[in-house]
């Protein structure tokens, strides 16, 4: 994919760190992320590893012990930093939408879906009878089943995955540059999932939006994005395009991640490898290459130095010293 | 092998509602285990397998004798059980993992208060250094032995609670969703450590999951269920080689993977789950099978078993969709 386009959003040297009574937890540390537009980029990494955090960066919507210590996040020529959540309110749900895991996070519940959707739409200088209009053809677009006799309906009255459904039509309303999606489909049992990334996917490409794509399940973002990124301990180690990441990953914690990943061992085994030790202390960093104390591969250079993001193969970022070695396998 | 666990036209059902309900035709009990029969050995390992609501957690806690009206027969190492009974004795042979591992222990006690809880629950002594050993055994330090539960994390909250379900050596071991919330990481080890103890102790074990990659490495065999019935069991191998009911195929394939050669043809489900409380006429899944027929909207499919393995359909699919 050529990324020659001007991206819609683009974190540089992002640093946030959160006020904790034992001391400043480096929560993230020099992260660099671009979307271009129309993109879909999946973000990948486990608990602890700040794609929460980079999120709540994005949208501007960080706890109070948050601070950003450096870098800015550039979105339509603006930095969003700069902008603050204030500045922020212009933009969520007009050109930036969020879909959360849990959909109740954005359904009032106390309202009608119908008075949900024609509110979101407060920008447009249309009748109500218009609004609602497009609240209908839009619940229609994500399949809400008899929408015209369930639109005057209270949110707890669909089933969990048409909610997440009616989360992501408002969502895309507003036909925003960038929807960001915070683990959409996690919380849904398999068949809803996949109906639901299918259908992500077709209204992405009618509507022509990049997407941020949180989640933890690789088999997703392998079906639904374009771009893979993945974080650990706050930092991200490696970006590409998806297809040559998953074939030919260059960060050993992504080489790692990927073959314990059940899915993609193939013949059924009764022993899983595993990666073996745990997530450094973010108040008190190593020194050096972040995944070095569990990194089979390393060496003194990356117990003392901090490696640069550098490409590598068809990844066009990784940050690690050796991205040339030969791959990495887990013991059995 | 003579089975440990035997388990024969179990039934589990909820009072909902009450007079209300009952005034308005409503019906005030919801079966949300609908006749299962399965066996299961020594040393073996089972996997239930459904969505939301199919009733696999309600099934597995009724056979560890908690919860909800239970029929139909549960044996046990060649006996009878009868749940009120015998409850408090089967708890010692009957361990149960819970899903959420952290709420699952009570955050006033230290681990280990918490590992001797079952001991003094059952009147037994703890011997010297089983907290200890215990801990060892399921890959923590005894350093832990102090912390309270919320000062772990969450695959060592899930260890103690293996920990804590070894305690009085049962035979069956059922773990409730096992590595739900867990990285891929660490969610390895968790397993592996199931699987270890289950060789070193010769235990059996029934994983409750939804996660479908766990259960092709896992399970021995397995049973898929929806609307509170297996639809389909059989040795998870075979299964996966050539699943005969469609709503089996239609899980498989929802199973999103890397490798695009490994996909397999997928079956998109229409609709929604039915509700318990109006099960559908005919076979319950008719509604959402694409291969619907019209016997199928008359008549429930009997069980047909076919060596080892059992389905619940007209018109078994034959491995067209592998």
């Amino acid at each position: 994919m050529t990324r020659s386009r001007d991206p819609v959003l683009s974190v540089e040297g992002l640093s946030l760190s959160y006020d904790t009574p034992n001391g400043e937890l480096l929560a993230l540390r020099d992260v660099n992320l671009t979307i271009g537009p129309g993109e879909i980029v999946g973000l990948v990494g486990e608990s602890g590893s700040g794609k929460s955090s980079l999120m709540q960066a994005i949208l501007q919507l960080m706890p109070a012990a948050a601070r950003v210590t450096g870098g800015r996040i550039l979105f339509e020529g603006r930095d969003l930093v700069q902008l603050g959540p204030h500045g922020m309110s212009g933009l969520l749900g007009d050109r930036i939408s969020v879909v959360f895991q849990d959909p109740m996070t954005s359904l009032n519940p106390v309202l009608t879906i119908g008075r949900q959707m024609i509110d979101i739409q407060h920008r447009r200088p249309e009748s109500r009878a218009a609004k609602r209009r497009r609240a209908v053809e839009m619940l229609r677009r994500v399949r809400i089943p008899d929408v015209e006799s369930r639109i005057d309906r209270y949110p707890h009255e669909f089933s969990g995955g048409m909610r997440q459904r009616i989360a992501i039509a408002m969502a895309l309303m507003a036909e925003p540059a960038l929807l960001v999606a915070d683990e959409p489909t996690t919380a849904l049992d398999a068949t809803l999932e996949i109906a639901t990334i299918k259908l992500l996917r077709e209204l992405q490409q009618e509507i022509g939006c990049a997407i941020l794509f949180i989640t933890h399940h690789l088999g997703v973002v392998a079906e639904l994005c374009d771009r893979i990124d993945i974080m650990y301990a706050g930092e991200l180690v490696e970006s590409g395009p998806v297809m040559p990441v998953f074939r030919d990953p260059r960060h050993p914690y992504t080489q790692l991640l990927f073959a314990c990943d059940p899915a993609q061992i193939r013949e059924a085994t009764r022993h899983l490898p595993a990666i073996g030790g745990g997530l450094p202390d973010l108040i008190d960093l190593p020194q050096g290459c972040i995944f070095a104390p569990r990194c089979p591969r390393a060496d003194q250079t990356c117990r003392r130095l901090h490696p640069a993001d550098r490409p590598a193969g068809r990844s066009e970022l990784v940050r690690c010293h050796y991205p040339d070695a030969p791959r990495l396998e887990v013991a059995r | 092998m003579t089975a440990l666990l035997q388990v024969r036209g179990l039934t589990v059902a909820f009072r909902t509602g009450g007079l209300a309900a009952r005034l308005m035709g409503r019906p005030d009990r919801l079966e949300v285990v609908a006749g299962v029969d399965f066996d299961l050995a020594p040393g073996e390992t089972m996997a239930l397998v459904g969505e939301s609501g199919s009733g696999k957690t309600t099934l597995a806690r009724a056979v560890a004798g908690l919860g909800g009206e239970v029929g139909g027969e549960i044996g046990f190492a060649g006996k009878k059980l009868d749940l009120r009974r015998d409850g408090h004795r089967l708890r010692r042979e009957i361990a149960f993992i819970f899903q959420d591992a952290i709420s699952s222990l009570s955050p006033r006690f230290t681990v280990r208060s918490l590992i001797r809880e079952p001991f003094r629950i059952h009147g037994l002594p703890c011997p010297e250094g089983e907290v200890e050993r215990l801990l060892k055994l399921v890959g923590l330090s005894p350093e832990i032995a102090d912390r309270h539960p919320h000062q772990l994390s969450g695959g060592q909250a899930r260890r103690v609670g293996v920990a804590r379900a070894l305690t009085l050596k049962p035979r069956l071991v059922i773990a409730d969703e096992p590595t739900a919330g867990l990285d891929v990481s660490v969610q390895s080890e968790v397993l592996n450590l199931l699987n270890a103890l289950r060789e070193e102790l010769g235990l059996s074990l029934l994983i409750i999951t939804h996660n479908l990659n766990v259960v092709r490495h896992v399970a021995d065999r397995m049973a898929i269920m929806y609307l509170g019935r297996f639809v389909e069991t059989g040795a998870t191998a075979r299964i996966f080689a050539g699943p005969r009911h469609p709503y089996t195929v239609a899980l498989l394939s929802a199973n999103p993977i890397i490798d695009p050669e490994a996909r397999r043809a997928r079956i998109d489900l229409e609709g929604e789950v039915p509700s318990l409380a109006r099960r559908p006429q005919g076979c319950e899944f008719h509604g959402r099978c694409p291969f619907v027929q019209e016997d199928c909207r008359l008549r429930a499919p009997d069980l047909r078993v076919e060596a080892d393995r059992g389905f619940t359909c007209h018109h078994p699919l034959r491995g067209e969709w592998t």
